[in-house]
């Protein structure tokens, strides 16, 4: 029932983004379309954002994790136009593995969509504990976590 | 407003480019994947932003767009890596030729 409720309410609050209007009709005809996606859609999504901490993480969510997403991602860019841009073109790529703590199927998707998004990493595959990233730059990457930890964190508070 | 809209959109289309180059000088399928996500990313970002900048009534819209473009477009190149990894397509260690 939860799940069938976060579900409901997620597709009513993209009917709002997208239609940008509280008009009476327009609320009722998204009632009405968010609980017919919602029926027919109900065992494909498993998630539930009733919890009693939300505002604490949705907090997180806007005030640690994005800006440094943000910053990161305009890291990733400079350093990929600074290897595109250079004549001699310095790549050191090499496919490494890395261990991570998080469990939850949700939380090790938005790491994953983090670390491909951070310099010089893609995520190749997640097993488990294990993301597999391909880097353009082996020598920044010695031990078991480096490319996991800076995320773990800021995710681990929001997703888990 | 309109002028900081414009500077977004040039900045994004500068970062298109940029990911258009990189696919073209990488040697190997997951460089290639590396090149072209993270510039396709953020040079969306940054046009829909300057869009919506320049067009204030599009702004809800475009960071919407912003928001999925976000959560897909990692995951799409993820899929494109993961596929070619499970083919067997080595990745170069050395990739410098002179």
């Amino acid at each position: 029932m939860k799940r069938f409720l976060s579900l409901f309410l997620v597709v009513l609050l993209f009917w709002f983004l997208f239609t940008g209007s509280f008009h009476r009709d327009e609320i009722i005809a998204g009632v009405v379309l968010s609980l017919l996606i919602a029926l027919a859609t109900k065992n494909y999504y498993r998630f539930n954002i009733l919890l009693p901490d939300l505002p604490v993480r949705i907090f997180k969510f806007v005030f640690a994790y994005l800006p440094r997403l943000v910053f990161e991602m305009v890291k990733a860019n400079i350093h990929m136009a600074s290897i595109v841009l250079n004549p001699k073109l310095p790549l050191d790529a090499d496919i490494i593995e890395n261990r991570t703590s998080l469990t939850g199927d949700i939380s090790r998707l938005v790491l994953a969509n983090s670390i491909t998004l951070t310099p010089g990493t893609l995520t190749l595959d997640v097993l488990e504990d294990t993301v597999v990233i391909h880097t353009v730059n082996r020598a920044a990457y010695k031990g078991d976590k480096t490319a996991t930890t800076p995320f773990e964190k800021a995710v681990k508070g929001v997703f888990e | 407003m309109h002028t900081a809209g414009q500077i977004f959109i040039l900045i994004g289309t500068f970062f298109m480019f940029l990911g258009g180059l990189g696919v073209f000088r990488m040697p190997d399928v997951y460089n290639r994947l590396q090149a072209g996500t993270k510039a396709t990313t953020l040079g969306f970002m940054s046009i829909a932003l300057g869009v919506g900048l320049s067009q204030p009534q599009w702004l809800l819209k475009a960071l919407v767009l912003i928001a999925f473009i976000a959560f897909t477009n990692p995951v799409s190149s993820s899929v494109l890596a993961r596929a070619a990894m499970k083919r067997g397509i080595p990745a170069r260690k050395v990739t410098r030729h002179d």
